[in-house]
């Protein structure tokens, strides 16, 4: 599943360490998250939308297999 | 700019992964070294009596600390796992799965290769290490210090891929 993590960090100037603390994971979860290698759960997902204050299909986008 | 909708939370699960991490870190280098202690060249010289080296027995306690108490540990703490760390664990328990059943079929064919290309009538070292006769206990030992240790190995290679 594509997302814009990476990006919305970026524009917040927080670095994963950061995010990771934020969102109470470590910050391997942040970078696997980040370069798709793990799909959040849907509170993960949900906190993260929040935390950036946008719907949860702002940040990620599912794509048809 | 956004601010979290939630109260500021403790980190805890966050600091609990990340000592599960360093923890698992640690514990790959013990595995390291286990896997090495297997190896006939590297083991130290007896004394003059006989007997173990002394310094040799507490590098063994010590490493047999980090492959019956502490990876078995880190392989049931649920609780230190963000989903991450959860997500790691369940896809090295999927390939620990295969591995466990491949494994002796490939003990197997290498073994019998190797004695069709030899015709030697005892398996050459490492094979022959699978025809020492040994007790259950000893064998059930051996199998649980290896599972631990490939529980590491495949845990720390999945996390160092999703990593680069």
């Amino acid at each position: 599943m594509k997302n814009r993590l990476r990006v919305l960090r970026a524009e917040r100037e927080w670095s994963q360490a950061e995010l990771a603390v934020q969102l109470d994971v470590s910050r391997q979860a942040v970078n696997a998250i980040e370069t798709g290698k793990h799909d959040p759960s849907l509170p993960l997902a949900f906190r993260i939308a929040r935390l950036f204050d946008m719907p949860i299909e702002d940040v990620f986008e599912y794509e048809e297999d | 700019m956004a601010t979290s909708a939630f109260p500021a939370n403790s980190g805890s699960r966050q600091k609990r992964t990340r000592f599960y991490f360093r923890m698992m870190d640690i514990c790959l280098v013990a595995s390291v070294l286990i896997l090495a202690s297997t190896i006939p060249a590297l083991e130290p010289a007896a004394n003059a009596d006989g007997t173990t080296p002394t310094w040799y027995l507490a590098y063994g306690s010590v490493l047999i600390f980090f492959a019956f108490i502490l990876t078995p540990a880190l392989i049931l703490a649920r609780f230190m796992r963000d989903e991450y760390a959860e997500q790691l664990f369940r896809r090295t328990t999927d390939i620990l799965v295969y591995v466990s059943v491949a494994a002796p079929w490939l003990v197997f064919v290498a073994a019998t290769l190797v004695y069709l290309a030899t015709g030697a009538e005892e398996a050459p070292y490492p094979f022959s290490l699978f025809m020492v006769e040994v007790t259950w206990w000893s064998a059930v030992a051996q199998l649980f210090k290896f599972f631990c240790l490939l529980f590491v190995f495949i845990f720390q290679f999945l996390r160092w891929k999703d990593s680069r």
